[in-house]
C-alpha cells in the first residue's frame, strides 16, 4: 500500500507488477481488439459486441496454452525417461 | 470481408494524417465513429503501457528495436521518448542511481527506471499500439471516405464491376 501511495503514474513503473503481471493480458486482449475491431467490422455499430467477442477468445487462447503448458511440463516432462 | 480490386484508391493523406494522431485519418476522412474507435483502442494501448511500465518502457536510444513498432504510433511515441530523456535520464524526476560499469567514473541510471515484468509489460503495450496504429493507418488511406452509415464497411473499389 505505501508504494501506491508513493507511486508517480506514467513516470515510474507501476508498484508490485511482479505479483499480478499476469492479470495484464485482459487490458491487452481489450486494447487489441478494440484497435483491430474497428478496423474489421462492416457495421460500426457491431463494434462493442464484437470487442467483447474477440477480448473473450484471445484470453481463453492464452489461458488454452498456459494449461496445456502446464500439463505438459509440470505432469508430462517428469515422467519421461531420463536418459 | 470481400478482397480490395484493382480500382482500390490509396489515399496517402489518410495514412499521414492516422500517424500523426490515431484514429485521426478515419475521422478526417468522415468516418468518425469508426476513427473514434480505432483511436480508442490504440490509446488504451498506448497509455495503458506507460501506466504500467512508466515512460522509460519507451526509449528510441536503449530499445531501439522495440521503438521501431512504438513509433507507429506517431508523434506521441517520440514524445514519451523525448520525455524519458528529458525527465527520467537527466535527472529531473527522480535521483539518479550509481550503477558499477567498470568505466572510470561508472555509470548511473535513473531511481524511475522500468524492470522487469513491469518494463516488460509496458514496452510490449506501446509496441502493439505502434503495430495495430499501422493497421488502422493503412485501412485509413484505402478506405472510402465517409462510407459508414450510408454502405457499411466498403472500401473504395469494392463491388465495383469486374
Amino acid at each position: 500500500m505505501t508504494g501506491l501511495v508513493a507511486w508517480t503514474p506514467f513516470l515510474q513503473p507501476a508498484p508490485a507488477v511482479h505479483a499480478w503481471w499476469w492479470m495484464l493480458v485482459l487490458p491487452m486482449a481489450l486494447g487489441v481488439a478494440m484497435a483491430y475491431k474497428a478496423i474489421r467490422v462492416k457495421d460500426v455499430s457491431e463494434w462493442p459486441k464484437a470487442v467483447l467477442r474477440m477480448s473473450a477468445q484471445i484470453v481463453a487462447a492464452i489461458v488454452g496454452i498456459a494449461v496445456g503448458l502446464y500439463l505438459l511440463v509440470i505432469l508430462l516432462l517428469p515422467h519421461l525417461p531420463a536418459e | 470481408m470481400p478482397a480490395a480490386t484493382s480500382e482500390t484508391t490509396f489515399r496517402p493523406l489518410g495514412a499521414l494524417l492516422g500517424w500523426c494522431f490515431p484514429g485521426l485519418g478515419h475521422i478526417v476522412a468522415g468516418n468518425v465513429r469508426r476513427g473514434v474507435y480505432a483511436m480508442l483502442g490504440i490509446l488504451t494501448l498506448f497509455l495503458g503501457g506507460i501506466l504500467v511500465g512508466g515512460i522509460d518502457c519507451v526509449d528510441r536510444k536503449e530499445d531501439s528495436l522495440w521503438f521501431v513498432g512504438q513509433a507507429g504510433c506517431g508523434p506521441i511515441a517520440f514524445a514519451a521518448s523525448f520525455a524519458n530523456d528529458a525527465l527520467l535520464k537527466t535527472g529531473k524526476a527522480a535521483p539518479m542511481i550509481e550503477m558499477y560499469s567498470g568505466a572510470p567514473g561508472g555509470a548511473s541510471v535513473s531511481s524511475f527506471k522500468g524492470l522487469a515484468h513491469a518494463n516488460e509489460f509496458g514496452t510490449l503495450f506501446v509496441f502493439l499500439a505502434g503495430l495495430l496504429n499501422v493497421c488502422v493507418l493503412l485501412d485509413a488511406a484505402v478506405r472510402e471516405p465517409r462510407s459508414d452509415g450510408v454502405r457499411a464497411g466498403r472500401r473504395a473499389g469494392e463491388g465495383a464491376a469486374p
